[in-house]
């Protein structure tokens, strides 16, 4: 039996919106790699020598991702990846809270400016949970696991 | 599970793929080795340590700014160093363009390790021709560890 229209649709709208956010944060940064190196090196827990390749592929391992959510090819890998990547983020935000770094969050590109990174990570939070949710709509829509 | 986690690792060999080839071709790309390092001396702008600012501030023709906020130049500033607040630029810097266009170093800090302030004024006096910037990496905590001479006040 074919899933039903709402739950069709409330799954790409899920899918698509995390695609839409991970697109605007992945523009940016490729943009703009040197500062987006800079605004690792902040965060103060990569090894320098990971910077500038973390710099330069994780903006476009993003972009991937979030093309992966938009086309639906490869969405279940997408939405693992996307995943992923926020606990990534949260884990450096939350450690630079902890830490009580004030510091260019970098989640959207270079901005140059400080933002509170408390802030950012109550955001992420709110990403995990629609991550989280598109993950459970796609398992229900298909009725296999999303992951 | 598997179908989904293959399909990651796929996603995240092609993104990093693409990304590497974009670097490459991109002139914006930045050095793959070399870390912070590579990438501001990319943008004009060296690293000192403090030991090293400190042969340098004795050095005619060397400015020191600070980048912090006026409030925190007030507190404590290292001796002889102008203020050059990032929030204040605009403002800040027409009152020291001639020493800056004279000066034959500058060297600009700010709180430390993890603060972002001095990359990106000495960013701004990138994008005003100025050359010969370096950072001290240490910023004021260096200073104060190495016992170096701190004044408070607006006086430098």
């Amino acid at each position: 039996m074919p899933a039903p229209r709402w739950l069709i649709w409330l799954e790409r709208l899920a899918r698509w919106s995390l695609a839409g956010i991970f697109l605007a944060a992945a523009v940016p940064k490729i943009l703009d790699p040197a500062g987006f190196a800079l605004d690792i090196t902040h965060y103060a827990m990569v090894p320098d020598v990971l910077v500038n390749p973390m710099a330069i592929a994780l903006p476009w391992i993003e972009a991937v991702g979030a093309l992966a959510l938009l086309t639906g090819f490869a969405a279940e890998g997408g939405l693992l990846l996307i995943n992923l990547l926020i606990l990534a983020f949260l884990a450096g935000l939350g450690q630079a809270w902890v830490r009580g770094l004030d510091i260019d969050c970098g989640c959207f590109g270079h901005s140059g400016a400080k933002g509170h990174v408390g802030l950012a990570f109550l955001r992420d939070i709110g990403f995990l949970a629609l991550g989280l949710l598109a993950s459970w709509l796609r398992r229900r829509r298909f009725k296999t696991p999303a992951f | 599970m598997r179908r989904a986690f293959l399909q990651m690792i796929a996603l995240v060999l092609l993104g990093a793929a693409v990304g590497f080839a974009y670097n490459a071709a991109s002139p914006k790309g930045i050095p793959v080795k070399g870390g912070k390092q590579a990438v501001l001396e990319q943008q004009g702008t060296r690293m000192l340590t403090t030991e090293e600012v400190k042969f340098y501030r004795d050095q005619p023709g060397t400015l020191i700014l600070d980048a912090r906020s006026a409030e925190e130049y007030e507190l404590g500033h290292v001796a002889g160093a102008a203020s050059l607040p990032l929030d204040r630029f605009d403002a800040a810097y027409p009152q020291l363009e001639k020493e800056l266009v004279k000066a034959k170093m500058i060297i600009i800090y700010c709180s430390g390790g993890s603060c972002g302030t001095s990359e990106e004024v000495a960013k701004k006096l990138t994008e005003k021709g100025l050359k010969s910037l370096a950072i001290d990496t240490d910023g004021i905590p260096g200073w104060i560890k190495a016992k170096l001479p701190i004044k408070s006040g607006q006086e430098r």
